[in-house]
């Protein structure tokens, strides 16, 4: 089980990936602008947090972008999540410090095996894991590759 | 798991199609007013939920839809919502 934030204007995709999030034994936060995001982060340190693009007010881009100038959220790993799948808009977001990319619309199931390997794989990380290591455990079949 | 998940997300899928036709019905007005940019935001929006809920065509129409709005291409939008309406129909069954 993680603690998630999902940051997302659009209440149909937050219902749905709220339920399919929490379905999976995780705990989720769901703000609905970026500003309320970011109270959020700082708040509960999620393990992960998955983030709107295209908002009012504040973009996915620029939650991100304040989230990097913040020594106490940099080091949480923020998924962008977006209906604009063009190479652009994910380079933009990698750019910015973006862990990863998920596409809209998306498949519930899969969104949650997503997740979950992008928890592994951070968790993995954080308990500084070498490389050697992530091989040896991708090899096995328990780890993850990135999103 | 999958078809545990998709008991559990059953009933919101089932709302999801109840209010396809207020949302569809959003999209003609905004239309009839010529409002772009609106139109757009809207479309773009069902665009990442419909395939997400079970509604393909949703999605892929309402891509086109969200296209033709960037370009204030009236005519095409109209052609598109005419298809969108009649793959609603149906999913008021549901």
């Amino acid at each position: 089980m993680a603690e998630i934030v999902v940051i997302e204007d659009e209440a149909d995709i937050s219902m749905l990936v709220e339920t399919t999030l929490t379905f999976g034994g995780h705990h989720v936060h769901i703000a609905a602008n970026g500003r309320e995001g970011i109270e959020l982060v700082a708040k509960h340190q999620p393990e992960l947090v998955l983030l709107d693009v295209q908002m009012p007010d504040m973009s996915g881009y620029d939650v991100l972008q304040a989230a990097r100038n913040d020594p106490k959220l940099r080091h949480i790993p923020m998924f962008l999540f977006s209906a604009n799948s063009r190479s652009e808009d994910i380079q933009r977001g990698l750019d910015l410090g973006a862990a990863g990319f998920l596409s809209k619309p998306f498949d519930p199931g899969e969104l949650l095996q997503q997740i979950n390997r992008a928890l592994e794989k951070h968790a993995a990380a954080a308990e500084g894991l070498t490389s050697e290591e992530l091989q040896t455990s991708e090899e096995s079949g328990t780890t993850v590759r990135t999103i | 798991m999958t078809t545990e998940l998709d008991s559990v997300l059953q009933s919101l899928r089932s709302s999801y199609a109840a209010a396809l036709p207020e949302k569809i019905a959003h999209l003609r007005e905004l239309w009839a007013q010529q409002n772009a940019e609106e139109l757009r935001k809207v479309a773009h929006k069902l665009k990442g939920s419909g395939e997400s809920y079970g509604f393909p065509d949703v999605s892929s129409i309402c891509a086109l839809i969200e296209s033709a709005a960037e370009l204030s291409d009236w005519q095409v939008i109209a052609l598109r919502l005419f298809e969108l309406e009649a793959i609603i129909k149906p999913s008021r069954q549901l």
